[in-house]
């Protein structure tokens, strides 16, 4: 990433030991990251400096957070929040995502899993309202619904579709099973098969087969990216 | 509909009826023999009447001889009395009298003590338009001469008549308010039975919030739903306390495994910045993977367990969302179809009806089904297909949408299914297996927030069908 364009994270969380964790991992992989301890220093934080994201505990001092990001977004807040906790029920999920969360991340999670959410997120912002998505000599006709590598027409499922759509808006970064899951699948549990290791395999059958430059990665131990072999 | 059914059988609608019976009995006989006594005084003192007549006629025959007896039964049947006079002979022939024959026997009836009833017919000497009933005895003079003397009996039994009436339409009064108090007691009863039954249902459901409210005095029913509301408070405070736990083993143990979680894949990222080069670092790498991967897996099963408990316990708010059986099913089974096929198997997906609609949680319903997909991949016979099927069962306490998974591995013996389905219960042949033991307790506690069950069965020739049913019905 480029160091002129920094991304600065708010990191609200009490635990002193999960933010130096998330504090050293996100400063190693170029984000500018300031952290508060509590939700009424969160809150005054956000409203006084220019975040492009805030990680947000649920379980703060002072304020929780849901109480704290509701009153951000009352006050004109836009910036992407990412919700920690402990919290996993489906009704605590749709509690985060009412009060104005974006993303809701149950711990325990993988570090892994938290920087490629943060990178979802921080460039979600961009490119929303495309007609159109392309990788190299691969492209997507969002509109007609269409996929093109290197001129062929490839057939595809409808979920392949939405599977091979969200890959390719995140291109360059880490996907992983769990975003997928949840974002392609609309599931919030963890299934102990490889259900989506054999989505992927099919899907990269249809677009990196019969061609000489793979476009779909596995990244071990993390998840999958879409990019091209020289990027 | 199934209340009206039931206020027959309500022991308050038994209980009065018992006593409606019992004191209709009573009445019954109380008025039965009042008719009867009513009878006798009247036959009395009518037959009283004869027996004055025959003793003036035997001292007027026995001074006067027949002649002046002949003149005095004329005049006294010409009187116009309403009492019937016939004297006759020996051979029976009419001597005198206002009766113009001796009415046939066939045409009377004879008591044990000679009294006889007949009617007496129109064309007789008395002016009366209809058929007369009439009692009386015949007197026997001498040898050669009786008088039949009867009086008329209509009045008498025209009494008897309005009273034996005035008791009847009594004792339908009677049947009728009995009867009209035994339902309006059976229903308040009924009312106040349904009212406690549907808070203790909604409490069931994890609403307990809900009180018993009854109108009415202290009485036992306002004892008995005073008892039930201390009892919901007490376990309200027992379930929040629990789920205060939960919550707090949640934070306080999950915080530390996850930040140790953290620390390991921190110190893999520093090893492969590291120098350390070749084998050694590779084998610490791996070894620090493994590691996170059991600590994975030991949060894992914590959750699982976590879960378990909130939906044993109801914590877990229902929401009542609309949510599409066949959607659900067809959505999950093509998250797995490929995983089967990839077996060398079909996922035979077979969904009865178009929809399926009931009120539950979308993520909750496919986890469950998801546990019984998994499970059949993982204890089926590999190679062989799974089934997935959807369909709608009428029982008779509802509505049921049934889930049915089936496999055709060597399945659960009948005696170890029930067992199969409790907390940590791992069956022998696959307690090597990975798992926590927790999947189907896990199902189980699904259905039933879902006001169904989960049910194993036998698939022939060998497997498991593994069935998850869902109340259709809002409650």
């Amino acid at each position: 990433m480029d160091a002129t364009e920094k991304i600065n994270v708010l990191l609200v969380e009490d635990d002193d030991a999960a933010t130096a964790l998330i504090e050293e991992t996100l400063s190693g992989i170029g984000y500018r990251v300031s952290c508060a301890q509590d939700g009424v220093t969160g809150f005054d934080m956000a409203q006084a400096g220019n975040y492009d994201i805030l990680i947000v505990d649920r379980m703060l001092p002072k304020r929780d957070g849901l109480t704290m990001v509701q009153q951000l977004r009352a006050a004109g807040q836009n910036a992407p929040v990412l919700f920690l906790s402990a919290l996993g029920e489906v009704e605590d999920r749709v509690a985060g995502l009412r009060a104005g969360g974006d993303d809701y991340l149950v711990k325990p999670y993988a570090i892994s899993e938290l920087t490629a959410r943060l990178e979802a997120l921080a460039r979600r912002q961009a490119g929303k309202n495309e007609t159109s998505l392309t990788l190299a000599d691969l492209s997507v006709d969002l509109v007609a619904r269409t996929v093109m590598r290197a001129g062929e027409p490839i057939d595809m499922q409808p979920r392949e579709f939405v599977l091979l759509e969200y890959l390719l808006r995140n291109q360059g970064q880490i996907v992983t099973r769990r975003m997928l899951l949840e974002n392609v699948w609309n599931y919030q549990f963890d299934p102990q098969t490889n259900v989506i290791d054999v989505h992927i395999s099919r899907l990269r059958a249809k677009i990196d087969r019969d061609f000489t430059s793979p476009l779909l990665h596995t990244i071990r131990g993390a998840g999958y990216m879409m990019r091209a072999e020289d990027g | 509909m199934a209340r009206e059914r039931s206020l027959f059988q309500t022991s308050a609608f038994r209980g009065a009826l018992v006593y409606l019976v019992l004191f209709l009995a009573v009445t019954g006989a109380t008025l039965g023999f009042l008719y009867n006594e009513m009878a006798r005084a009247l036959s009395r003192s009518g037959d009283a009447l004869i027996w004055q007549e025959a003793a003036i006629v035997s001292r007027l025959h026995a001074t006067q001889g027949l002649d002046t007896l002949k003149d005095f039964v004329t005049a006294r049947g010409d009187a116009g009395g309403e009492v019937v006079y016939f004297l006759a002979d020996g051979l029976g022939a009419r001597l005198a009298g206002n009766l113009s024959a001796f009415p046939a026997p066939d045409e009377t009836s004879r008591t044990s003590d000679d009294w006889i009833t007949f009617n007496v017919p129109l064309d007789s000497a008395l002016n009366k338009t209809d058929a007369l009933p009439v009692r009386g005895r015949v007197i026997v003079l001498d040898n050669d001469l009786a008088l039949l003397v009867a009086r008329d009996i209509e009045p008498e039994r025209a009494q008897l008549l309005t009273m034996a009436r005035m008791f009847g339409s009594a004792m339908l009064v009677l049947v009728l308010i009995g009867l009209a108090g035994s339902v309006f007691m059976a229903r308040r009863a009924l009312a106040r039975v349904d009212i406690i039954s549907d808070s203790l249902q909604d409490i069931m459901q994890g609403r307990f919030e809900t009180r018993v409210t009854l109108t009415g005095r202290g009485d036992e029913m306002t004892l008995l739903a005073d008892r039930l509301n201390d009892m919901t408070t007490r376990i309200k405070k027992l379930m929040s306390a629990m789920r205060e736990v939960t919550d707090n083993i949640a934070h306080d143990l999950r915080t530390p495994l996850n930040r140790l979680r953290g620390q390991l894949e921190n110190t893999r990222v520093q090893i492969s910045k590291t120098d350390i080069s070749g084998t050694a670092a590779e084998a610490m790498g791996d070894q620090l993977t493994q590691s996170i991967h059991d600590i994975d897996m030991l949060l894992e099963n914590f959750a699982a367990i976590l879960s378990l408990s909130r939906l044993e316990s109801g914590a877990v708010a229902r929401s009542d969302v609309e949510v599409d059986l066949a959607m659900v099913v067809a959505d999950i089974a093509e998250l797995y179809e490929p995983v089967v096929q990839d077996t060398g198997a079909r996922l035979d997906v077979l969904v009865h009806g178009k929809s399926a609609c009931v009120s539950g949680e979308r993520t909750l319903i496919s986890q469950a089904i998801a546990n019984l997909l998994e499970n059949a991949l993982k204890y089926g016979a590999t190679g062989e297909n799974i089934g997935l099927e959807l369909s709608r069962r009428q029982a008779p306490d509802g509505v049921f949408y049934d889930i049915a998974v089936r496999d055709c591995g060597p399945g659960i013996a009948a005696a170890d299914r029930e067992r199969a389905m409790a907390r940590f219960v791992r069956l022998e042949p696959s307690r090597h297996l990975p798992g926590s033991g927790i999947g189907l307790s896990l199902v189980q506690a699904i259905a039933q927030v879902h006001g169904g069950g989960l049910v194993l069965s036998g698939n022939l020739p060998h497997g498991l069908v593994a069935t998850l049913s869902v109340s259709a019905g809002k409650r």
